[in-house]
């Protein structure tokens, strides 16, 4: 192999991408959306299963992964906060009653870029402005780590598509994985 | 039935003296005695009532009522701002205070030193057994025997202005902060005013922030190289290489194949090649790529067809070169030629012009012949004339041909030849003169013709020796009747047809070799590319560092610290809201009654308190009447006044069972009160006085005349007044 890992490939791939989709000041935008198929696939690369990736209602995503439910809300952004509305909160406590633990996802575009999956007690997820650093102490650091290869992969390998074929390549490959898309 | 049980109990612990001396207000010894169940202090402003007061506290609890913890503002603050124990002309502050309870007396002495010689804080209590105790183990009796902390003190035993004052603002937020000291809950006030005051939030932005720019130069530090690489990228992309392609995998593919095409290219040739060996990695390109070029030179230029390429571009070569000086020297020779032949029809040859200058050289001579005739003959006349003359002088004037006459004849005869043989010398001379120009230019001439034939000689050897060359190189005689320009010529294009005839031969091969090369190109730009991307992936090492390591983990001790501090402050504030619903609960009944009593307003025949979470989740006190109104904007300041007394008296009567104080301190309690609620307050504290020994001081002559007359029990009144800094206050005892 000639690279340890293909970090900087993948921040100036999804850069393209962003610049191509991104609308500025709308993160919930077409490429905010390409971000969460592009994490749906990466956790169905990880092993994850019953995964349910929605694009307008509800909470991001759900999956089931080492015999737990998990519920995340994806959030992308460049700067050192996110946005959690009331809406995002209700979402994620709406599927713990069926079970699902509710993970803040967060996708920090810049170098370096590593996801943050903060795993939040339901009763203390909070809203407005958050600094994401204050999520630090909840993440789920082993999961991340095996998360951050497969999702250089997954960037890399449908890279290209994307760039031509835009959310509705990806829509098609969470299709071909079996990835439950139901406001599809 | 509380107040009955309390009273029946007989633990109250009463203050029986209090003996004053360099404290605050008394710089002199004071010594005031609470003797009766009731004792008023009665004076202006600033003449000691409060510092009596204050004496008890500070006696009682030391350091505790001192500063921010106390909880009482006006203590707030350090050095001069402090607020100061010590009287400005005293060293030291002392404090004793005599204590009567049940099973026994006991006498409590504080002090506090400045001074030169003695500095510190003593405390003593000494029991009516004897025993002394100090220190400490003094501070541990207290404890034990008050079972009151400072702050149930402050809470449910000493009423200060300044908990009414605030109260009677009525700004809301310093409402709650009133209430929540009326209640005792300063303590949960300081620690989240010290937490807010550790901007913890603001390390951990900030923290986050330096984290970011370091990112963003990064970033930038990056941009520059991925400009780089993608230029590379869209140069092999025109390359004829796939966007896929740009890796390492490739680049080995390439070189495989460059060395199957050398081996087939060095067969096709008829020559072996050398082993070159494939890059095991990316980073053996550039020696790979110098192997390749090197062995593909040689091949090329041992190739025998290129050989002969070589051979007859280097005899086109000369052929080219020999034509033109040929061309060139044969065109001066022949210049020079015809200047020669163009001199020579102008002026004649060499033996015309030799003719000529002999000839004149002739005349010359005769010219000069004749002028040396002259001489002689001018000179034998002249003898003549002077022989004539000298021998007959007197005929000598004598014409000889008339005879007449003549007056100097042979003078003039002399001058007259003179003149005459002097011009014709002139003449001769005249014509030599010319003579000679004209065999100047004769001889002139005859050199300039020699140098011609010279110079033509010179060119025409330089002609030859070409000549020669030309004939060595043809390997051929030329002769004279020879155009050597065109036997080149001819030559040349011979020359050009052979090598159309081996370039046609070797254009396949060059094309093989021109591909190979073609692909060296292609391996080194994927080289560099490959270089890039892996300078570029490097960065990511920068993660891997011990230094990055430890940055994120303080990153995340700081956000786990954040954590832990919001749940304390969660916690905190929890706590301090249902230890307010608590003792408002418990005290709920007491202070609506103290309140209706002492308003008697009609239109409250309930007040309720509740807790609720203001703005931060601090408490903030609902006060509603019995239809669940809220009354406090209507309030009167009086009202408010009484709102609070009740809450302090309610707090005081239903909390006195857990501690032994008997006692009540209350600090000018009638401000803002009208005459008839100032009655009321004198019937409750008559009322209270049933169970605890009651201290009051005022400023007001009204309330002190309501004391008077409606206090049922015994009472003692200390008049203060014409306090003097370095005497202190008048005490008077009615």
């Amino acid at each position: 192999m000639i690279y340890n890992s293909m970090k900087v490939e993948t921040f100036y791939s999804l850069k393209k991408l962003q610049e191509k989709y991104g609308i500025k000041g709308k993160p919930s935008g077409p490429f905010g959306k390409i971000i969460q198929k592009l994490l749906a696939l990466s956790l169905f690369e990880l092993g994850a299963t019953n995964i349910v990736e929605r694009s307008v209602q509800g909470a991001d995503i759900d999956i089931t992964l080492n015999g737990k439910k998990y519920t995340l809300e994806v959030k992308t952004t460049e700067t050192l906060y996110i946005t959690l509305s009331h809406e995002n909160v209700q979402a994620l406590l709406y599927r713990s009653y069926d079970g699902y633990q509710p993970i803040i996802a967060v996708l920090r575009l810049t170098v370096f870029t590593d996801w943050i999956l903060a795993l939040i007690p339901k009763d203390e997820i909070p809203t407005g402005q958050i600094l994401i650093d204050n999520l630090n102490r909840y993440r789920m650091k082993d999961l991340e780590k095996q998360l951050s290869p497969i999702f250089d992969k997954v960037v890399i390998k449908h890279f290209k598509d994307i760039f031509k074929g835009g959310e509705q390549y990806l829509k098609e490959q969470l299709r071909q994985a079996g990835i439950a898309q139901p406001d599809s | 039935m509380i107040l009955k049980k309390y009273y029946e109990g007989e633990t109250m612990l009463k203050i029986k003296k209090l003996e004053v001396n360099g404290f605050r207000g008394f710089p002199q010894k004071t010594s005031i005695e609470f003797l009766n169940p009731v004792t008023i202090l009665y004076g202006g402003n600033h003449q000691g009532k409060s510092s009596v007061l204050n004496a008890i506290e500070w006696c009682l609890y030391g350091d505790e009522c001192i500063g921010e913890k106390s909880g009482i503002r006006e203590r707030v603050g350090t050095g001069e701002m402090s607020w100061r124990i010590i009287n400005d002309n005293c060293d030291t502050a002392i404090v004793k205070l005599e204590i009567e309870g049940e099973n026994e007396n006991f006498t409590i002495i504080r002090t506090l030193s400045n001074g030169k010689s003695k500095k510190g804080k003593t405390i003593k209590i000494l029991l009516q057994n004897g025993t002394e105790k100090e220190g400490s183990e003094a501070e541990q009796e207290i404890k034990k025997l008050l079972r009151a902390s400072f702050k149930d003190f402050i809470t449910s035993v000493y009423q200060h202005q300044e908990t009414i004052r605030d109260f009677v603002i009525q700004k809301p937020s310093e409402q709650s902060d009133a209430m929540d000291r009326l209640l005792g809950l300063s303590d949960y006030r300081n620690i989240l005013k010290g937490i807010n005051n550790s901007n913890i939030s603001k390390i951990q932005k900030f923290l986050a922030e330096k984290f970011d720019r370091f990112q963003e130069n990064l970033k930038n530090a990056l941009k520059i190289r991925q400009g780089d690489l993608e230029e590379k990228e869209n140069k092999a992309i025109e390359m004829g290489l796939n966007i896929d392609e740009l890796n390492e995998d490739k680049l080995l593919e390439l070189a495989e194949s460059i060395i199957n095409d050398i081996n087939s290219f060095a067969f096709l040739i008829g020559i072996n090649a050398k082993k070159i060996s494939a890059p095991s990695t990316w980073e053996n390109t550039p020696s790979f790529i110098k192997a390749v070029k090197d062995e593909c030179e040689r091949l090329w230029g041992e190739s025998p067809e290129v050989k002969e390429q070589i051979e007859k571009n280097n005899k086109r070569s000369k052929a080219i070169a020999l034509k033109s000086q040929y061309e060139t020297q044969y065109g001066i020779y022949t210049t020079k030629k015809e200047g020669l032949q163009e001199f020579i029809q102008k002026n004649g040859n060499e033996d015309k012009i030799d003719y000529d200058i002999n000839k004149i050289s002739q005349q010359i001579d005769n010219i000069d012949q004749k002028i040396r005739q002259i001489s002689p003959k001018a000179k034998l006349i002249d003898e003549g004339i002077s022989i004539l003359k000298s021998s007959a002088p007197s005929e000598a004037n004598n014409c000889p041909l008339c005879g007449q006459f003549v007056s100097d004849l042979l003078d003039h005869l002399q001058k007259k030849l003179k003149e005459e043989i002097q011009t014709q010398i002139a003449q001769l001379k005249n014509e030599k003169a010319q003579l000679e120009e004209r065999k100047k230019t004769l001889e002139n001439l005859k050199e300039e013709l020699n140098n011609l034939k010279e110079e033509t000689q010179r060119e025409k050897v330089k002609l030859d020796k070409i000549i020669n060359q030309i004939s060595n190189f043809l390997q051929k005689e030329l002769t004279d009747r020879d155009d050597p320009s065109s036997i080149l010529q001819k030559e040349i294009k011979d020359i050009d047809s052979k090598l159309q005839k081996i370039e046609n031969a070797i254009k396949s091969k060059r094309d093989k070799i021109n591909e190979i090369y073609k692909n060296t190109e292609k391996i080194n730009l994927l080289y560099e590319i490959v270089q890039l991307k892996v300078k570029l992936e490097k960065i990511n090492q920068i993660k891997k560092t011990k230094e990055y390591k430890n940055l994120e983990k303080i990153k995340d001790d700081v956000s786990k610290l954040t954590g832990f501090v919001e749940e304390l402050v969660k916690t905190i504030k929890i706590c301090m809201q249902k230890e307010a619903q608590t003792k408002i609960n418990l005290a709920t009944n007491k202070i609506d009654y103290y309140f209706r009593k002492i308003t008697d307003n009609p239109a409250f025949q309930k007040i309720n308190i509740r807790v609720e979470k203001g703005k931060g989740d601090i408490n903030q006190y609902i006060f509603e009447d019995q239809d669940g109104k809220r009354p406090v904007p209507v309030l009167s300041q009086g009202d408010l006044n009484s709102l609070a007394l009740s809450i302090f008296l309610g707090l005081a009567v239903t909390f006195s069972d857990s501690h032994h104080l008997g006692f009540i301190i209350m600090d000018d309690p009638s401000q803002s009160l009208d005459p008839e609620q100032k009655t009321r307050l004198i019937e409750v504290i008559n009322e209270i006085s049933e169970i605890k020994n009651i201290i009051v001081a005022t400023y007001d002559p009204e309330f002190l005349q309501c004391l008077k007359d409606n206090i049922s029990k015994l009472k003692s009144i200390y008049i203060f007044s014409n306090w003097l800094p370095k005497r202190g206050p008048i005490i008077s005892k009615e």
